[in-house]
């Protein structure tokens, strides 16, 4: 009888650890499928492009929710934008942005009368190791310019940079400057 | 008897000179719809419409300013009147002479048309009159004789005008009136008629500022977007066309090309931007508002605050003209673009006297682009059926050089 209980209590002890081991790599296993979706989560939320230029030397990184509208960098304007601008306007409209890159030889910051300024800040700021200046335009309508003028190295030009449209999105500008790389 | 002769040649110099540089040039507002683009009520402010026209009826349509597609006068025992007003805002200063126009049609009944009374008004009104509310009066002119059908009927309103522009009357604007209401009617065609050509229309004589021509490829037709003084029939204000940049215009890339030629598409051509007229390029350069744009000083002088420059902003590229060069009417300055504050590929199109647009500028109001008044490019608008206006649809020839 004796010898019975103990068979059972043996065959009792091997099923459970079976069982839990089972559970156990099962759990490894859930744990392992999570982390792969929490990554491929991540990776949707912060996914980037990135815009390299040869003959300026330098590179950046932007949302893929933004699209190059246009490259024309030297002759004329690298634009990014994150909408469709094949609508009919002539202004931005709410959730509209454009960021604008041109090449210029020297710092132009004169009020423009055209489009009267009611505020400008010209501020000193680094980026990418470089002195640069941060210009903050309000407009007589409210309307607000952020750009900056960043030297590139060793061509004696600056690349003028400038956000444009809802001003709740200004801070991809910075994001977008923070993330320029010089390649000599 | 020598200085005699000498003063008379000098006179009729004069004279000749001025008769031989002075031109008659038309002005004929296009109508506004009565929604904007959104489904709302559109604000019918005589700055944004540009014209007040309608006929007040005595005893029907209960007794309310009516403002369709004609302008009726007369009766057959009640009565109608032509109640109008101009605005004038932008248009020339001090005009050698200024005229109305309307264009009268045939009723096609047994009325019989009569002679008209042409009356200034001595206080305001608005779009709401009513024939118990009509306005007060001083002084009348007439009787003009009576429209013949399908032939332009005008009165010269110089004085009356030229006191409006100096400010030494109010412009209330005039009232018309039959001389009998026995089945006698005038009908005309009012602003909101469907053909332009036959709207009311001011006539001016004077002798322009200087002449420009559209900055624009010839042998095309350019959209219009935004007017001067920076309102467009969407309902859409753009302050930047306004205030000391009133006398500015925005042309969209979209055009009609000629026969032989081909329409240009902005997202596969560069479209040439062209010299308005000769002169010395003054700025040509960019900022982050501007963009890349050029500012031509027409005078030559190298200095913007004397005489008429002209500005183009928003342009493609680097502009391929550069500070101090000189250029031709028609010399390309660039391609249309929508660098700096710019949603969408287009041209902002500016006029300056002595460096300043405003509308108070004799000299800009008396500037032609291709042969037409500053303030005479505006826009015009495709409605759904529910009167929503949908696209611009006005476009405007360009004589400058052919590309």
């Amino acid at each position: 009888m004796m010898k019975k209980n103990t068979i059972i209590l043996s065959l009792t002890i091997i099923i459970l650890i079976l069982i839990l081991s089972f559970l156990n790599f099962n759990k490894e296993g859930i744990d392992d499928n999570e982390i792969i979706i929490s990554n491929e989560d991540r990776l949707n939320i912060e996914k980037i492009n990135t815009y390299s230029n040869d003959q300026y030397n330098f590179s950046f990184s932007y949302p893929t929710t933004w699209i190059i509208k246009s490259d024309n960098l030297g002759k004329g304007a690298l634009q990014l934008l994150n909408y469709d601008d094949s609508k009919s306007s002539n202004s931005f409209s709410e959730g509209e942005n454009k960021i604008e890159f041109v090449i210029v030889d020297q710092l132009n910051i004169d009020d423009s009368s055209d489009y009267p300024e009611k505020n400008k800040t010209v501020a000193d700021v680094r980026v990418t190791n470089q002195d640069s200046k941060k210009i903050n335009i309000e407009l007589t309508n409210g309307e607000k310019i952020i750009s900056y003028y960043i030297p590139i190295p060793q061509q004696n030009k600056y690349l003028y940079v400038s956000i444009y449209g809802d001003i709740r999105n200004f801070d991809v500008l910075d994001e977008v400057v923070n993330s320029i790389q010089w390649s000599k | 008897m020598k200085k005699l002769i000498f003063l008379s040649i000098v006179l009729l110099g004069v004279v000749f000179s001025q008769s031989a540089f002075a031109t008659s040039v038309l002005y004929q507002p296009t109508p506004y719809p009565l929604l904007d683009k959104n489904g709302n009520t559109m604000s019918q402010n005589l700055d944004k419409v540009h014209l007040w026209d309608g006929w007040l009826p005595s005893y029907y349509y209960n007794q309310e300013f009516i403002r369709d597609s004609k302008l009726e006068l007369g009766g057959w025992g009640d009565l109608y009147r032509i109640y109008m007003k101009f605005d004038l805002e932008g248009l020339p200063n001090n005009s050698n002479s200024t005229a109305l126009y309307l264009m009268p049609y045939n009723r096609g009944d047994s009325s019989t048309t009569i002679p008209v009374a042409l009356c200034q008004l001595s206080s305001s009104w608005d779009l709401s009159m009513t024939w118990n509310t009509q306005p007060s009066y001083s002084t009348c002119w007439g009787w003009y004789s009576a429209p013949t059908a399908g032939t332009w009927w005008g009165v010269s309103i110089t004085s009356l005008y030229n006191n409006w522009q100096s400010g030494s009357s109010t412009n209330y604007g005039i009232m018309m009136a039959p001389q009998n209401n026995n089945n006698n009617f005038d009908d005309f065609r009012s602003s909101r008629y469907s053909e332009s050509n036959y709207r009311p229309a001011l006539l001016f004589d004077f002798t322009p500022t200087i002449t420009l021509e559209m900055p624009l490829p010839g042998n095309h037709l350019w959209l219009v977007t935004t007017e001067p003084g920076g309102w467009d029939c969407m309902g859409d204000y753009d302050q930047y066309h306004d205030g000391t940049n009133y006398f500015s215009v925005d042309f969209s890339w979209r055009n009609q090309a000629d026969a032989g030629a081909a329409v240009y598409d902005e997202s596969t051509d560069d479209i040439p931007i062209l010299a308005a007229g000769g002169g010395k390029v003054y700025q040509a350069t960019y900022s982050s508002s501007n963009g890349y744009y050029v500012v031509i000083d027409h005078d030559g002088d190298g200095n913007i605050n004397t005489g008429v420059s002209t500005r183009y902003l928003h342009l493609k590229y680097s502009p391929p003209v550069s500070s101090g060069n000189t250029v031709q009417q028609g010399d390309l300055i660039g391609y249309m673009g929508d660098t700096g504050l710019s949603d969408g590929v287009h041209l902002h199109f500016g006029i300056r006297y002595q460096d300043s647009g405003s509308s108070s500028i004799s000299q800009l109001s008396k500037t032609l682009v291709d042969g037409i008044l500053i303030k005479s490019y505006q826009t015009k608008c495709s409605e759904d059926e529910d009167g929503v206006p949908q696209n611009w649809v006005r476009y405007y020839r360009s004589s400058n050089t052919a590309y």
